[in-house]
């Protein structure tokens, strides 16, 4: 019954694919063969083409192209999409593990301390909220780097749900669980790595996972902004070139990298999840 | 020199401030006890009367407002090794097996055994709440029944002076309650240590126990008597039904809970005839003799 489901699932889903591609095909073909009445309507009709959405058969052969040779590296303005790409996550990457080194142990001591949770709550209130692409020029005049800016903008972002998940993970732990680790004369230190963190531990991934999907998203926007490497940079050069094969291209390939980072997390999720 | 029982707890008083104004609920006023060696002793008493926060004052988990307890002659201060508690809602950790749990207390109490030794006591304990081929499971995949098996044998693994138990059988069905006690008789029997358990099961109390301490209804709960429970080990559930002596005690106590804790003083002047009527819920009459 279920494996049936997923059958179907996956029959209606390559049916929508093909439907879908098929009608983008047609119109975008039908729309280049319009009339061309005149030498100069042809001109305006060619020129016109140029700006058109291109068809997914010139996006998929343009992707094949690509995908043939990734790494290929000709100069500073033509980089291969996986060059590209590898940028991007190095970048999120780094900043996303920084942000996990500082967010899950001060998570941790608001967690902890009810004192600590009602003395850092209103800058968390304040702080979460901006946007981090904001911090961008505090970043450059601080760092004095745009790579490093933009590492600081993904550690900024992915901070805020690592560090609230952590702290009302870990605030949340029942109390028979540390009720068992005194009676055992468990110490401190650890009770919080054998009951504290493993009790937490779902809580803390839901966040991690909110938080890689986020830097994932503003890499994009902030490499548009620092320019020079990185797919959101290669997004916006295409754009400049008017190559909007190149941009369709790279926007199926963000989609890409971002569902295979979360399922990552999710499947880590599983690992530390249990039924209470 | 007075001889002072094994737990000795000491005119504990338990009071919390009043949740507006400036008085104080008192809990329990004054309880005073003891629980001789290998003892195995059950407290009843109504809902609200204080008897876990009592249990929780043993274990180390609360702190008393005033008064003591003793455990082997040492003053409670703080949750300890000597005292395992097998808690009411069984305490597990749902993110280690069964076998995971009891190593996880066995390495706490045993620091210095071996991996190998530690796995093995840990076995033993399990197996011997007959727990075999579920050692692997965690607890969202065991039945009440099992989960309470493990903090059971969770908490006899770490060989403790003295076990506390908090209710252990009340989220359980009747068939499980009969099959757990037995196995907690068995094991109690062959380890010798000394057992305060907390119920309101009065069958429960004089199936198990050598002492039922009753409590008064709160606010304000005292120990209002202890009765010595002197009925043949080992007991038999059948036969035990057969006995005019459990009767008289089981009357007694029911007596004792229906009379919202405040007749036991008279109750045990009188020694109550199991024939007189006394003054029990409906349901619990269906189940007397005539």
């Amino acid at each position: 019954m279920v494996s049936s489901l997923k059958v179907k699932g996956a029959l209606l889903s390559v049916v929508l694919l093909v439907v879908g591609l098929g009608v983008w095909e047609l119109s975008s073909q039908s729309g280049s063969t319009a009339e061309a009445a005149s030498a100069y309507d042809a001109l305006v009709a060619g020129a016109e083409q140029t700006a058109r959405i291109p068809p997914p058969s010139k996006i998929v052969a343009l992707a094949a192209e690509q995908l043939r040779n990734p790494f290929y590296d000709a100069g500073p303005n033509d980089k291969g999409i996986g060059i590209q790409l590898l940028y991007s996550l190095g970048r999120v990457l780094s900043g996303y593990f920084a942000a996990l080194l500082v967010a899950i142990p001060v998570g941790f001591l608001i967690g902890m301390s009810p004192l600590m949770m009602r003395a850092l709550d209103p800058f968390i209130q304040v702080l979460k909220p901006i946007s981090p692409l904001a911090w961008m020029p505090l970043a450059l005049f601080l760092i004095e780097d745009s790579v490093a800016s933009s590492v600081f903008v993904i550690f900024v972002c992915s901070l805020w749900p690592v560090l609230i998940n952590t702290a009302f993970g870990v605030s949340s732990v029942s109390r028979d669980y540390l009720n068992v680790a005194r009676t055992l004369e468990i110490n401190p230190l650890k009770t919080a790595f054998t009951v504290i963190l493993p009790a937490a531990a779902p809580t803390i991934l839901t966040g991690m996972r909110i938080s890689i999907g986020i830097a994932w998203l503003v890499i994009v926007a902030a490499e548009m902004l620092v320019g020079g490497t990185g797919i959101g940079y290669y997004v916006w050069n295409e754009w400049n070139n008017l190559d909007l094969a190149a941009v369709l291209f790279s926007i199926l390939m963000i989609g890409v990298v971002g569902m295979v980072l979360d399922a990552i997390l999710a499947r880590a999720a599983r690992a530390v999840s249990y039924e209470a | 020199m007075t001889h002072t029982p094994f737990l000795f707890v000491d005119r504990l008083t338990k009071t919390y401030p009043e949740p507006r104004g400036k008085g104080e609920v008192v809990v329990f006023r004054d309880v005073s006890f003891g629980v001789e060696k290998g003892a195995f002793a059950c407290m009843i008493g109504h809902s609200g009367c204080g008897k876990s926060t009592i249990l929780n004052i043993i274990a180390g988990l609360t702190p008393a407002t005033s008064g003591s307890v003793f455990v082997n002659g040492e003053r409670v201060t703080a949750p300890g090794l000597s005292r395992g508690v097998i808690f009411q809602n069984h305490g597990l950790l749902p993110w280690k097996t069964a076998l995971g749990n009891v190593v996880f207390s066995v390495k706490a109490r045993f620091p210095d055994w071996p991996r190998t030794r530690v796995l093995e006591h840990s076995l033993t304990y399990l197996h011997m709440v007959g727990l075999e081929g579920a050692e692997h499971r965690r607890p969202s995949e065991l039945s009440g029944g099992m989960r309470q098996r493990v903090g059971i044998a969770r908490a006899f693994a770490t060989e403790p002076e003295i076990l506390l138990m908090d209710e252990p059988f009340g989220a359980l069905d009747a068939l499980t309650r009969g099959t757990i006690q037995d196995e907690l008789l068995r094991l109690w029997s062959k380890r010798g240590q000394t057992v305060f358990m907390i119920t309101h099961d009065v069958d429960e109390a004089l199936y198990l126990s050598d002492q039922v301490l009753l409590m008064s209804n709160g606010p304000n709960a005292r120990v209002a008597g202890c009765v010595t429970v002197d009925l043949p080990r080992p007991r038999d559930r059948a036969r035990l039904s057969k006995m005019p002596e459990y009767y008289e005690l089981r009357t007694r106590l029911l007596d004792f809970l229906s009379n919202g804790g405040r007749g036991e003083s008279r109750v045990a002047s009188e020694r109550a005839p199991s024939k007189t009527a006394p003054l029990v819920e409906p349901g619990e009459a269906e189940l007397k003799p005539v």
